[in-house]
């Protein structure tokens, strides 16, 4: 028989099979008529496609094409790639005539799962693409059995042991392997800006649409709570007009602790800047590069960050500041440009004329805030030269840095020295992993001012604004990430519908999705680190690491060999079992000799063991039959050994 | 009389990832390593491993997610490579394990004409009982024909050999190999088994017309004219023509018998050789190579002298055997 053939059955099927089941979760992730036409080529594969004329394939082809580059403005983007590779996945299905074709889609099949894991990070889509495997598996099998896919169930025990064959390897190579910590490259339009030192308004947009990791925190004792967890990066001092810049201090600024200090860990992903964040505010650091507390209580650090750095800070989350900074001191936090914003400037002197106190001062603006038609919003009209007059007197709507930039402003206008400080708010706690998640999502600006015998306070002027007066477009925009598409996270959809979440099963759900999320999706260089702490293995080097790789995928390797190609001579089943019932009557007493004939044999048991007649002569009969009379069937030979196999024999 | 040496397999296969010169010296090295024997099993000693077109496509796109999930910090990703590669890894073992243990015994290959394909039998089976899949034989590098292994049993592949010339035909070293399970990987060997195959001379119609009623004055190699007489029926014995069965007996269910005719000895057919037009020592063999063949199809007793050896009158598949076998060492 050929040792190849297309048409053998199963071939194709499994193949079609194989493709649609992995192009299906990408389907849901590019535009309609790309899943659409993806779709109507599968199914057409069935059929009338095989016959299309190669011109025809070619137009259409290129029809597609032309098509994605117009609906994603362009080629080398990450969502046109998609697009891209799930087109041509299903044209290539249209071309499958020959050997070669078939071996290259079967391999398009696992580079497909892995796109698809690209793009999902749920436990659910997770598990669906895992469990094709044997499905792929399969195809690259039938592919090379003469008999294609007849003895499917053969097939299919074979596809699965194969899958579990690897998972000894996966597990050791899941612990062991290397991390990256810094990505090679990055598509174009995932790009991220990271945060920078300086606050231009409209800077920080970008980065509150980005879920892209900043830090990442695990603390000694318990996380602080929600709204104390900010994360001081950048003191931003010197305001030009347009643009809050750095500055510089007169002189240190003095910090007495007046609470417990909180010790962590962060990891914090590549910025390509000097800023390390921390809670406010860091009292010292111990980092790998290099890195001192200014004058103004941030942390910076001698060389820009362009790889992971790992560093520890400990934290006095109640405190004063600088309280006894003089008048010298003072000046750069009470600068403003000669002109402009003329309308602010008169709103905060006849506020502070009413306000005499700082703090009062400060209040009366955030009750404003609270209670005038201040919005949370995304959605920011331009604004014109005054910025500070135009977004407090005409829009009254903008988001952190706006509320920061304006509030500062109004506060130095008003005599109160004042500061803007840039880093970011909040974070998820993850109960599983405990540890604290910072995206780029959780950017924020906020803002210090300086009291008499109170030293630098901060102030929050986002949180002033009325939750009523958020704007839904930006929930949704930060919700996209969670809950947008389909079964991307059926957790939170389930956690909608009270009541439902007392099911056993939907709780389990939901621990597996957390546990999913802080182990598996989130795994990286410092959990690795922390798992293998908990094995036992503090501190290990890189070269460790790859040492103890090496050895164990080499011994794992050897116990696979031994394991399959291992000596052991198929025995027909009826032997088989004739054997273990001499073994079992062996080990009960009664040894049969060489010589003995099976009659003989069960004479000589049925004396030994009286109580088991019965069973013992049903037994060889059974065996007998199917032997040498050739009437019995296996089936019966099998079932009388499982009634005698775990029965205690006893002797007289 | 070697008909294929290593030489003429090494420039029939085709082996896109090793040059010629290459190609040679492994086979002289081959040669050297796998002696010819009747039964062969195979062992880690014979058999060699190597990624087929299809395994090097899978690395390509195993490293491709590997450092893709690398990039990206993508976990799943990451264990998705490390379950192919684990997969590769596994697959390395199960293709070797699918050739190992593999019994090769030539069985008796039967004559061929000269030009025309030979087949030599192949018995593959393994004494552990183990089964084996999509395993095949050919005479290059190439799979044409495979067959599996069942267990516990034994299957029959042939070699198929073009015969050029007439006598004995060894059979030549050629290629086991086996993609499955994966056809990621190309496991193969070059054994060869001690067998050697009977080529007759190719059948050549001579240029006189053969006279079953010719004049008979012995000039050619003429057959005489034979009686067709009846004489009666004879058990039939192993090596009779079945031409001769009374298969109208046989369907009564008498049994098999010839129909035996008296054939006077002047009705005898003579192929002598020395009687044959001046022609090449080949062609006049093959001129009676196709005499012979005629004449045990119209049912002749015929006699065959080449000289010094001299086949009597006679007729029947095994007399046309000894004739031909003698035509084609002579």
């Amino acid at each position: 028989m050929k040792p190849f053939d297309l048409n053998r059955p199963g071939v194709r099927p499994l193949l079609l099979l194989a493709i649609a089941s992995a192009l299906l979760p990408l389907w849901l992730k590019t535009p309609g008529w790309v899943g659409g036409v993806s779709a109507l080529v599968l199914f057409s594969a069935l059929g009338i496609g095989k016959k299309l004329p190669r011109w025809l394939l070619l137009v259409v082809v290129s029809a597609a094409t032309v098509g994605v580059v117009f609906q994603h403005k362009g080629l080398f983007t990450r969502d046109a790639g998609l697009s891209l590779i799930v087109l041509m996945a299903s044209f290539k299905l249209l071309e499958l005539k020959s050997y070669r074709d078939a071996m290259l889609i079967s391999a398009l099949g696992f580079f497909l799962t892995f796109v698809g894991l690209l793009f999902y990070q749920s436990l659910a889509v997770a598990l669906y693409l895992f469990l094709l495997l044997p499905l792929h598996t399969a195809t690259v099998l039938v592919m090379h059995r003469l008999e294609g896919w007849r003895g499917l169930l053969v097939l299919a025990k074979d596809s699965g042991r194969l899958v579990l064959l690897a998972v000894p390897l996966v597990v050791l190579l899941y612990l062991f392997f290397p991390r990256l910590s810094a990505p090679l490259w990055r598509l174009p339009g995932s790009g991220v800006t990271g945060p920078t030192d300086s606050m231009t308004i409209g800077d920080v947009q970008s980065l509150v649409l980005s879920d892209e990791l900043a830090f990442r925190v695990k603390f000694d004792g318990a996380p602080p709570p929600e709204n104390e967890r900010y994360w001081r990066g950048t003191v931003l001092a010197d305001f030009d007009g347009l643009s809050w810049t750095v500055g510089m201090p007169h002189a240190p600024e003095v910090m007495e602790p007046l609470g417990p200090v909180s010790r962590y860990r962060v990891a914090l992903e590549p910025t390509r800047l000097r800023w390390l964040y921390a809670l406010d505010v860091p009292q010292s650091v111990d980092s790998p590069l290099q890195a001192r507390r200014t004058w103004t209580a941030s942390l910076l650090t001698y060389g820009f960050i362009r790889q992971r750095v790992d560093y520890r800070v400990e934290s006095v989350l109640n405190y004063r500041l600088g309280a006894n900074a003089n008048a010298d001191q003072l000046a750069p936090y009470l600068q403003l440009p000669e002109n402009g914003n003329p309308r602010a400037r008169q709103f905060a002197r006849e506020q502070r004329a009413r306000h005499p106190d700082a703090s009062a001062f400060t209040h009366s603006l955030l009750r404003l805030i609270h209670d005038d038609n201040y919005w949370y919003s995304l959605q920011v009209p331009e604004l014109a030269e005054d910025i500070v007059d135009d977004f407090w007197f005409n829009h009254k709507r903008g988001f952190c840095e706006h509320y920061a930039n304006a509030v500062t402003f109004l506060l130095r206008a008003g005599g109160v020295p004042a500061r803007v400080v840039v880093g970011y708010q909040g974070g998820d706690w993850n109960a599983f992993g405990r540890f604290l998640t910072v995206r780029h999502l959780d950017a924020h600006a906020w803002l210090e001012f300086w009291q008499e015998g109170q030293g630098w306070t901060r102030l929050d002027p986002t949180a002033a604004v009325s939750p009523a007066r958020i704007d839904p477009s930006y929930l949704q925009r930060i919700a996209r990430r969670d809950t947008l598409l389909t079964f991307d996270d059926w957790g939170s959809v389930i956690k909608n519908e009270a009541g439902v979440g007392d099911l056993a099963i939907i709780k389990w759900w939901q621990t597996a999705n957390r546990w999913f999320e802080a182990n598996i999706v989130q795994f990286n260089a410092d959990l690795q680190r922390d798992w293998l702490e908990d094995l036992g293995l503090p501190n290990l080097s890189m070269a460790d690491m790859v040492r103890i790789l090496v050895f164990g995928v080499l011994s794992l390797m050897f116990v696979s060999a031994w394991f399959i190609l291992r000596s052991r001579p198929v025995r027909d089943p009826v032997a088989r079992i004739y054997a273990a019932f001499c073994a079992k009557l062996a080990r009960a007493g009664v040894r049969r000799e060489l010589h003995e004939t099976p009659q003989d044999f069960l004479r000589r048991a049925q004396r030994a063991f009286p109580a088991e007649r019965g069973e013992l002569r049903a037994m060889v009969d059974s065996y007998l039959a199917q032997r040498y009379a050739e009437t019995g069937s296996i089936r019966a030979l099998q079932a009388q050994w499982r009634r005698l196999r775990w029965r205690r024999l006893r002797a007289l | 009389m070697l008909a294929a040496g290593s030489s003429k397999i090494a420039g029939r296969s085709r082996w896109p990832l090793f040059p010629r010169w290459w190609r040679a010296r492994f086979f002289a090295w081959v040669e050297r390593r796998l002696l010819a024997a009747p039964e062969l099993r195979l062992t880690q000693r014979e058999i060699f491993i190597f990624p087929s077109r299809g395994g090097w496509l899978f690395i390509l796109v195993s490293l491709l997610i590997l450092v893709g999930a690398s990039n990206y910090q993508n976990n799943l990703g990451l264990v998705l490579a490390f379950w192919l590669c684990s997969l590769g890894v596994v697959a390395i073992f199960l293709s070797f394990r699918n050739v190992l243990g593999i019994r090769l015994r030539s069985g008796d290959p039967a004559p061929t004409f000269a030009g025309e394909v030979l087949r030599f039998p192949v018995w593959l089976d393994d004494p552990e009982g183990r089964a084996h899949a999509a395993v095949g034989i050919s005479l290059t590098a190439t799979i044409e024909d495979a067959w599996d292994v069942p267990t516990q049993g034994a299957v029959c592949a042939d070699l198929r050999v073009p015969s050029v010339n007439r006598g004995w035909l060894d059979m030549p070293r050629f290629c086991l190999q086996s993609l499955a399970p994966f056809g990621w990987l190309r496991v193969w060997t070059w054994p060869k088994l001690s067998a050697r195959a009977l080529v007759y001379p190719a059948p050549i119609a001579p240029p006189w017309p053969l006279q079953p009623h010719g004049d008979g004055d012995g000039k050619y190699a003429q057959p005489v004219t034979g009686s067709e007489d009846f004489a009666g029926h004879r058990i039939w014995r192993q090596g009779d023509s079945l031409r001769q069965v009374d298969w109208k007996a046989y369907a009564k269910e008498r049994g098999l018998h010839l129909r035996q005719f008296v054939a006077p000895s002047g009705d005898e057919w003579w192929f002598r050789l020395q009687e044959l037009p001046a022609a090449s020592g080949e062609t006049q063999l093959s001129w009676l190579c196709y005499l012979l063949l005629e004449a045990e199809h119209k049912g002749q007793r015929y006699g065959l002298d080449l000289g010094a050896d001299k086949f009597t009158p006679d007729q029947g598949d095994l007399h046309l055997h000894r004739c031909l076998k003698a035509l084609a060492l002579f």
